[in-house]
């Protein structure tokens, strides 16, 4: 139940960043004290990927602004059940949230161009994983003051 | 030390989980769900509904279904019905004011104006060309009434006095325009003569006919002057006095 509650009020902070959004760090400190060290690792990382999502949205400049919203739409969109729709249009994409693009099997290009970012740019996904990757590892440290698992902590 | 496709899985894996269906107790209301619809609505309310819908299947289901329902109600409005809804009346209204403005400034402001200053030209042409050709004009001709009034009388005096007292005209000298003395020596002024009008006759052909000379027709007139004006022939019939030729 508790979890259940704390996904809905992450999922609230993940269509704001999926619309462009920006999110002040302030408001997910409650999410902290929920995290519990009885919690299953999705959930932290979950709430360690939000918490770098957030400080991208807010810190960084526009260009890896605009790669995050891409990413986070081109991930969020291969969730679902839902199968791809015969006609996905990237450009009606602009200011939707997160109902809109959840089971659209978006690709790549897609993302990008549903944010008006250069499609063809294959290097903003690479770019904002590592950034976001940095992030998190950060966040794990300081949240739970133990290393992070060994897929964020390993250098490539 | 991980792949790539390890690195990317953990994203991809994340998300997936966040955004998985799950059961919920509470749903939208309908009301929610229009405001949702809303883009002027809070940003925090229609980011609860997407979220709430995002991984809540019965709730997508059920607003596809309302959100298809409204596309197919606009097009029946766009597309058949005149029935507009408040804010497009409201827009129309403002439209036909900003129209009426408009016609009226361009009303006043292009035709108006260029019609008024076109004829206020035109009028200040003919202005500008009609009065000094007018008033030299009406000057000639009351200067030239004047002038043949005094000579007109000027020559009834001389004539009232060659023929009633005698009086001497000079040899040289005109007396009025275009009759010199010699002409009047040559005529007896004081014995006149009958001449009885003919149809068609005026003052210059009695003069012509019967002096010799047209240029004595006022002469002619002044002794009968009671006839009429001199720019009215003579009666026919009437009893004309003519002076007789000194050679007779």
């Amino acid at each position: 139940m508790t979890s259940d509650v704390t996904t809905e009020e992450r999922m609230v902070l993940w269509d704001r960043l999926v619309r462009g959004e920006e999110v002040d760090a302030m408001e997910i400190g409650d999410l902290i004290p929920r995290l519990a060290h009885d919690a299953s690792d999705d959930e932290r990382s979950a709430c360690v990927l939000l918490l770098a999502s957030v400080h991208v949205a807010s810190r960084e400049r526009r260009a890896m602004r605009r790669n995050l919203c891409a990413a986070l739409r081109y991930w969020f969109s291969q969730s679902g059940s839902e199968d791809r729709p015969d006609n996905v249009d990237p450009d009606s994409l602009r200011n939707v949230g997160l109902e809109s693009i959840v089971g659209l099997r978006l690709r790549w290009p897609e993302a990008m161009r549903s944010v008006g970012a250069n499609p063809n740019d294959y290097s903003a996904l690479k770019r904002i994983e590592k950034r976001l990757r940095e992030q998190c590892v950060i966040e794990w440290e300081r949240l739970f003051n133990c290393a992070p698992p060994t897929e964020l902590s390993e250098r490539g | 030390m991980p792949r790539d496709d390890d690195r990317e899985g953990f994203f991809l894996r994340t998300i997936q989980h966040e955004g998985a269906p799950m059961s919920h107790q509470h749903h939208p209301s309908l009301e929610m769900l229009f405001d949702a619809l809303d883009e002027a609505a809070p940003l925090e309310a229609r980011s609860r509904v997407s979220a709430h819908l995002a991984n809540c299947e019965p709730c997508r289901a059920r607003w596809k279904r309302l959100k298809g329902r409204l596309v197919d109600e606009y097009q029946v409005l766009k597309d058949g019905s005149h029935v507009l809804d408040f804010d497009a009346l409201v827009s129309q209204r403002a439209a036909s004011r900003v129209g009426w403005r408009e016609w009226l400034r361009s009303l006043f402001v292009t035709r108006t104006i260029v019609v008024a200053a076109a004829a206020a030209a035109a009028l200040v042409l003919a202005a500008a060309i009609a009065i000094p050709w007018i008033r030299p004009s009406a000057l000639r001709t009351s200067e030239q009434i004047e002038v043949l009034t005094n000579e007109i009388e000027m020559l009834r005096n001389q004539v009232d006095a060659f023929t009633s007292v005698g009086s001497v005209i000079p040899n040289n000298g005109f007396l009025i325009l275009g009759i010199q003395a010699k002409d009047l020596l040559a005529y007896d002024w004081e014995n006149l003569q009958i001449y009885d009008v003919q149809p068609g006759d005026t003052w210059e052909s009695i003069a012509d006919e019967q002096l010799g000379d047209v240029m004595l027709w006022p002469l002619i007139w002044l002794l009968n002057r009671d006839l009429g004006p001199p720019d009215v022939a003579p009666p026919p019939s009437a009893a004309l006095d003519l002076p007789a030729s000194m050679e007779d």
